[in-house]
């Protein structure tokens, strides 16, 4: 099965808060493959989180400009980088 | 002393949610234990969380319970031999610590998740008495409780506290259950029929059209005295979203705090409400520090470490006409005459002071030039003016006679409007004690409103 991975970047103020990380989650749960969010920390080690666990993706603390890696493996995993990239990048979370 | 023991007819509140009703009273109490299985109570409450599709914050409350990492730490605890209170409180801390450090919608949130969360621990399958007859009574309701009272759909409910922006008000109101807030459980009887007038805020014992509601709603900013003086009454507004009192009882905001606004974006704060009010809004600059924060406490961390944050709150209240400053903790006339040129250099022009430092009140008479009005925090004063540890004392102490001196002292040497925020105007002794005293202004809590309306229009000079 193939992984498939794309960068983004946070483009609302005030980053991944609580209601960012609900509409992450319910999205990423609604797709069937492995999803995880990766975030670099400023010592080069990273933390990667299961996207479908909010507990989770609040644990990032990722303000604006973060640079995130969407991974995803499964026999939906391109729909979902597609779908989670797209609320990311171009609805941004239907915030300023 | 009047007596107070007849059970009253009528009973004032805020109408939360329009409406009216009748129905059996129930009144809620410490929920029992649940029997079942934790995580079987966590799943069904899952289900009926997830009905709530358009509800951001009901789907961010059903993700957590679901989440495999909450629920791996929850059994981790329990596992251990931890209690289930206990186990929900561990398990949630980091989820709850990232709120209360980073998150500006969810900051206030965090300890109402955790509420939530026991709640449904507590009453997610128990069994209420409750159906389309009930008015629900209870101190205070969360999500899983206004869930429960939706689907069962009760006739009304009574609450003591709820603040406006809390989520189980949107679900009662997108419900349409009429609901009252600011009455005392304790008022009710089991099983008695009340009436509920959601819209008033009425909750009467005989049908609501068989009296003038008139009689027993208070609106307005200025009330007068039984012998004809006016008297101001504003209300003391903890968090932005409260200003929902100001609007229902058509008053102005006498102490916005703003401590919870440190941790929050300004803009995202909805000051159009508070504009439109038409009446005065005195915002509190941050009063951080002592026993409330860490750290020192005291006027000047505003131009110092919390300068950059009191200049935002300096342009918010330059943008809106009826909004004014007051700087709390203030010591002395100097202290004083640096908050008016800092304040007046950037364009605000009025400018209030805290009397809650007693150097500060015995010397008003020389801060007259710098100051606009004066607000006295009774509970700091007192405190700091008997020596007495804040909090520990009963608020009837402070009507006291030498108190009452220095208190005198400040509105006599004051040629600005002095008026009185501190807890002891939202007392029924201690209110009638500061009109005894010659006070007029007051800026009191929202369930105190009414009742403080109508000590004053029963107020004569002479007793």
């Amino acid at each position: 099965m193939s992984k498939v991975v794309r960068k983004v970047r946070l483009r609302n103020k005030l980053g991944l808060h609580a209601r960012p990380s609900t509409q992450i989650s319910s999205l990423a749960g609604q797709f069937e493959s492995n999803i995880f969010l990766i975030k670099e920390e400023a010592d080069g080690s990273q933390m990667k989180v299961n996207a479908k666990s909010v507990f989770g993706v609040m644990m990032l603390t990722a303000p604006m400009g973060t640079e995130l890696i969407i991974e995803a493996e499964g026999p939906d995993a391109e729909e979902a980088v597609e779908a989670l990239a797209h609320l990311i990048e171009v609805v941004k979370f239907n915030e300023e | 002393m009047r007596s107070n023991t007849r059970t009253e007819e009528v009973l004032t509140g805020v109408g939360l949610v329009p409406g009216r009703a009748k129905g059996r009273v129930f009144v809620f109490t410490t929920p029992p234990r649940i029997e079942e299985d934790f995580i079987g109570v966590l799943d069904r409450m899952a289900g009926d969380l997830e009905k709530e599709k358009e509800d951001i914050f009901a789907q961010f409350v059903r993700l957590i319970i679901t989440d495999q990492t909450f629920r791996n730490r929850l059994k981790t605890c329990l596992d251990l031999g931890v209690s289930e209170d206990e186990a929900v409180d561990i398990a949630l801390r980091p989820l709850v610590e990232r709120l209360r450090s980073a998150d500006p919608f969810f900051a206030r949130k965090a300890q109402e998740i955790v509420q939530i969360i026991h709640d449904i621990l507590h009453n997610g399958t128990f069994d209420l008495p409750i159906d389309e007859d009930t008015v629900f009574v209870a101190e205070r309701i969360s999500i899983p409780l206004a869930l429960k009272l939706k689907t069962r759909k009760v006739a009304a409910v009574i609450l003591k506290e709820l603040s406006s922006d809390s989520h189980a008000a949107i679900i009662l109101a997108n419900a349409h259950i009429p609901t009252v807030v600011g009455i005392d459980p304790a008022k009710f009887k089991a099983g008695e029929v009340v009436y509920v007038d959601g819209e008033a805020g009425i909750v009467s014992r005989k049908p609501i059209d068989s009296f003038d509601r008139r009689e027993h709603i208070r609106k307005g900013r200025i009330f007068m005295t039984a012998d004809g003086e006016e008297v101001e009454i504003l209300l003391n507004v903890d968090i932005p979203e409260d200003v929902f009192w100001a609007e229902r009882y058509e008053t102005g905001v006498g102490l916005l705090r703003t401590e919870y606004l440190l941790s929050v974006d300004l803009g995202r704060v909805d000051w159009e409400r508070f504009a439109r009010l038409n009446a005065p809004v005195i915002i509190r600059a941050y009063d951080v520090g002592g026993e409330k924060f860490h750290g020192t406490r005291g006027a000047m961390r505003l131009l110092n470490d919390l300068k950059e944050k009191f200049d935002s709150l300096l342009r918010i209240v330059k943008r809106y006409p009826n909004f004014r400053i007051m700087i709390p903790m203030v010591d002395f006339p100097d202290t004083a005459r640096t908050f008016y040129d800092y304040v007046t250099a950037r364009g605000v022009r009025d400018v209030g002071f805290m009397v809650e430092v007693p150097s500060f009140a015995w010397s008003i008479s020389e801060v007259n030039d710098y100051a606009t009005f004066f607000s006295v925090g009774t509970n700091d004063l007192w405190a700091f003016f008997t020596g007495r540890e804040r909090g520990t004392s009963d608020i009837k102490e402070q009507v006291n006679p030498v108190f009452g001196d220095l208190l005198r002292h400040v509105l006599n040497n004051s040629q600005r409007p002095v008026s009185v925020c501190g807890q002891l105007a939202s007392d029924e002794d201690g209110l009638r004690f500061l009109l005894s005293l010659g006070y007029r202004r007051f800026s009191v809590s929202p369930s105190f409103f009414v009742k403080a309306a109508k000590i004053v229009e029963n107020w004569r000079k002479d007793g």
